[in-house]
């Protein structure tokens, strides 16, 4: 089978017993990889009840048939378990060369269960597979346990890690491959510190099969060609993804202060720009890609501390969520907390939205220094801010509380803070006014993993008429339709969810794919049927990312997560009204938010149920 | 990975206030309107922002329709003759402007109209 490895690895950190077994050629054809793969094993096999930080969660990490192959956008790699933050579907996805190790070392994916009685580190070789010893590595930051574990590894092995964050089970907690490569969202750093499993190391031994090489080199000239047109990868590759803060604050998008306000003359401060006249940042790319959207931070004046180059420079959504959500305009505060948040392990987006909610408390007298250390979490206070991200990390007295995520904490402490939690699921609010993206906020009202702007399509691609012909949108019903308008912006998102999570198969850098970038459904299905040798259409391509997305809602099902799940915090909410009714009729699903029996057959899916067993 | 280094530095050349070669007419017939740019055409323009002179009654329509004669940039979005590629996103004197609907819309002299490129922000996490 091309483009595959064609095994997966089977963990029980329990017994430490590892076994392979093949990945069939049906398995892979009808969900192909990455997110699709790790749920087609995690919907039949999880438990109804179990506990997201215990022994039975199985916590996958997988590659798609991209990884390894010479195209734009492979280098990337996908994480998925069920959650400790939103008790449902968790996933997270990462770019950096740990995908390509995974499956070049000999596998599509790795399934892990089981608790190991002492730390333990994975190492994955040219087809074998081996627990190791780790207890030298628990307790380290993740610079400190990956310089380790690449001084005691063999060249060319590339290390996944968590960070204390993840060993204290902080329910945000990610897990990063090459210092500053995070699989962020959904807490599945969690998952690795409760099983014991500090890291997980591969070295791409073998070249993975192609099937028509030719035919992959013109598709792929193809699209880098196409790139070059996009105002967006031409913004990535000026200024990074905080390129877009400028525009974002211009058009009131921004979530200033914890969404209370759209915008911020002092925004400016942290804009790409800014960032770009502060520090020498050095631009950094994923293998194969022209596009150069990551960035290098140095600087020779640290105002908050030491800022380790390896962790990377703030992205659009650590500057929103940290940055603009907190108040805190302040670029070196970004340098510093984006390299402390890396350090130890823990996602920015749901970081920043944890202590934006403990300013907004703080500022309404709902909390004050009594119950934070002691610290007055003001808005804008840098200092308090980093103080707090310590907290966090190490769960030390308030810092315990909001590392258990923003709905959590917010539960506990009641007296109307509830309402000021912007989350969904528990998964914190990316860097995107729901109110100014009215689509979009349907679609983090019904995403698996809680509030994620990676699925769907930003109303702003359909205004401006960035439209995919293979998704149904068509222009004379988008072209120029308010990014605030309600009317057809259901069938958008249900469509663009199916395209997404088809991304998240393939596992393509989902700035290349539409809306971001210019590869559309057709181009990938030519990238996938040139790797595998398979003659796929996009139709075929976009049935596996509904697929995927249904067999998320699926095991959500299953998890206790549904219809009175599906909402956005009552500040942002107002868009909403009356699109989940007709979301769940075009998706197929009843008024409840389960699919239909006839909607899984459509699907091929019957051998699922409805999510409401086991 | 071994990744080759390239660094970037933002603000390299933009002089704010650059004016419209030969067009900028703030008195008389005419209306001045100042334009503010956003990456990635603030960059391609080499200026943040354009002091724009245009005829007495001059639309939003007329503004994009000169810019787009006169900077080659401006193409993509709003091409001399046609259809744009892509709409921008529209801020006059801060409030956002839908487009098409607010090509008809009348300037006044010393509007500022911000032309934001159509991108989607976000990370990849
Ligand atoms: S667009 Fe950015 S994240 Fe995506 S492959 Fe290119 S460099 Fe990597």
């Amino acid at each position: 089978m091309k483009g595959y490895a064609g095994r997966v690895l089977r963990v029980d950190l329990s017994t430490g017993r590892l076994a392979t077994e093949p990945l069939d050629e049906d398995r892979a054809r009808r969900f192909i990889g990455g997110r699709g793969l790790a749920a087609s094993y995690l919907a039949a096999e999880l438990g109804a009840g179990a506990d997201p930080l215990g022994s039975e969660n199985l916590l996958v990490l997988a590659t798609g048939p991209f990884q390894g192959a010479p195209l734009p956008g492979h280098d990337r790699w996908t994480a998925c378990a069920r959650s400790p933050l939103t008790g449902g579907w968790g996933d997270a996805n990462a770019s950096g060369p740990f995908g390509t190790a995974l499956k070049g070392a000999g596998f599509d994916a790795v399934l892990v269960q089981g608790l190991a009685d002492r730390p333990v580190y994975l190492w994955l070789d040219g087809g074998r597979a081996e627990l190791r010893d780790a207890a030298h590595l628990w307790g380290r930051t993740v610079a400190d346990a990956t310089d380790a574990l690449l001084a005691e590894l063999p060249d060319g092995a590339q290390v996944a890690c968590i960070g204390p964050a993840g060993e204290r089970k902080v329910r945000f907690a990610s897990i990063v491959s090459s210092y500053n490569r995070v699989a962020a969202r959904s807490g599945l750093g969690a998952v690795m510190g409760a099983k014991g499993l500090k890291a997980v190391c591969a070295r791409p031994a073998r070249p993975v099969p192609v099937a028509d090489r030719r035919a992959l080199a013109a598709a792929s000239r193809e699209f880098v060609r196409a790139m070059a047109d996009s105002p967006n990868l031409q913004l990535f590759k000026l200024y990074g993804t905080p390129g877009a803060i400028r525009a974002y604050n211009a058009l009131g998008m921004l979530p200033v202060k914890n969404f209370l306000q759209g915008t911020a003359p002092e925004a400016e401060a942290v804009s790409g720009e800014a960032l770009a006249r502060t520090f020498r940042l050095t631009a950094e790319t994923c293998a194969g890609c022209p596009v150069w959207c990551r960035r290098r931070l140095e600087t020779s004046d640290p105002v908050y501390g030491p800022v380790d180059p390896r962790y990377g420079g703030p992205d659009f959504e650590t500057v929103g969520s940290l940055g603009a959500a907190c108040g805190i305009f302040d670029p070196h505060f970004l340098a510093r907390a984006n390299a402390l948040a890396n350090a130890y392990g823990l996602d920015t987006v749901n970081l920043g939205l944890a202590l934006a909610w403990a300013m907004e408390c703080t500022a309404r007298g709902i909390l004050t220094p009594a119950d934070t250390d002691g610290l007055r979490l003001q808005w804008g206070d840098a200092r308090a801010a980093l103080a707090m991200v310590e907290r966090i990390a190490r769960r030390q007295g308030f810092g315990a509380l909001l590392a258990e995520g923003v709905g959590r904490a917010a539960r506990e402490v009641g007296r109307g803070s509830e309402a000021l939690a912007m989350h969904v699921k528990n998964q914190a609010l990316p860097a995107h006014d729901p109110r100014s993206k009215v689509g979009l906020g349907l679609t983090f009202a019904t995403a698996n993993r809680g509030a994620c702007h990676l699925q769907g399509v930003h109303d702003t691609s359909l205004e401006a008429g960035i439209l995919a012909p293979e998704l149904g949108l068509d222009p004379a019903r988008y072209r120029g339709l308010s990014r605030t308008a309600r009317e057809h912006k259901a069938a958008a998102q249900v469509a663009a969810q199916d395209w997404k999570d088809a991304t998240d198969c393939l596992i393509m850098c989902k700035f290349l794919a539409y809306d971001y970038g210019p590869g559309s459904p057709g181009l990938a299905a030519r990238l996938l049927s040139a790797v595998t040798g398979w003659d796929v259409g996009w139709r075929e391509l976009l049935l596996a990312g509904a697929r995927c997305y249904t067999l998320g809602r699926l095991v959500n099902l299953r998890c206790g997560l549904g219809r009175a799940d599906d909402l956005l915090p009552a500040r942002v909410a107002d868009g909403l009204d009356g699109m989940l009714e007709e979301y769940y009729a075009l998706r197929g699903w009843d008024a409840s938010g389960v699919p239909r029996p006839e909607t899984l057959a459509r699907l091929g899916l019957d051998d699922y149920g409805s999510g409401s067993g086991r | 990975m071994v990744v080759p280094e390239r660094t970037v530095r933002g603000g390299a050349s933009m002089e704010k206030g650059r004016s419209e070669p030969g067009r900028a007419s703030a008195s008389g017939e005419g209306l001045a309107v100042t334009v503010e740019l956003f990456a990635p055409l603030s960059d391609r323009l080499g200026a943040s922002s354009l002091e724009v002179g245009l005829a007495a009654g001059a639309t939003v329509g007329d503004l994009l329709r000169r810019l787009a004669a006169n900077y080659p940039a401006f193409r993509p979005f709003w091409p001399a003759i046609g259809e744009p590629a892509y709409y921008p996103f529209l801020v006059v004197n801060g409030s956002s402007l839908s487009l098409p609907a607010g090509l008809d819309r009348g300037l006044k002299h010393g509007d500022r109209v911000g032309i934001v490129p159509p991108i989607a922000g976000g990370s990849r996490r």
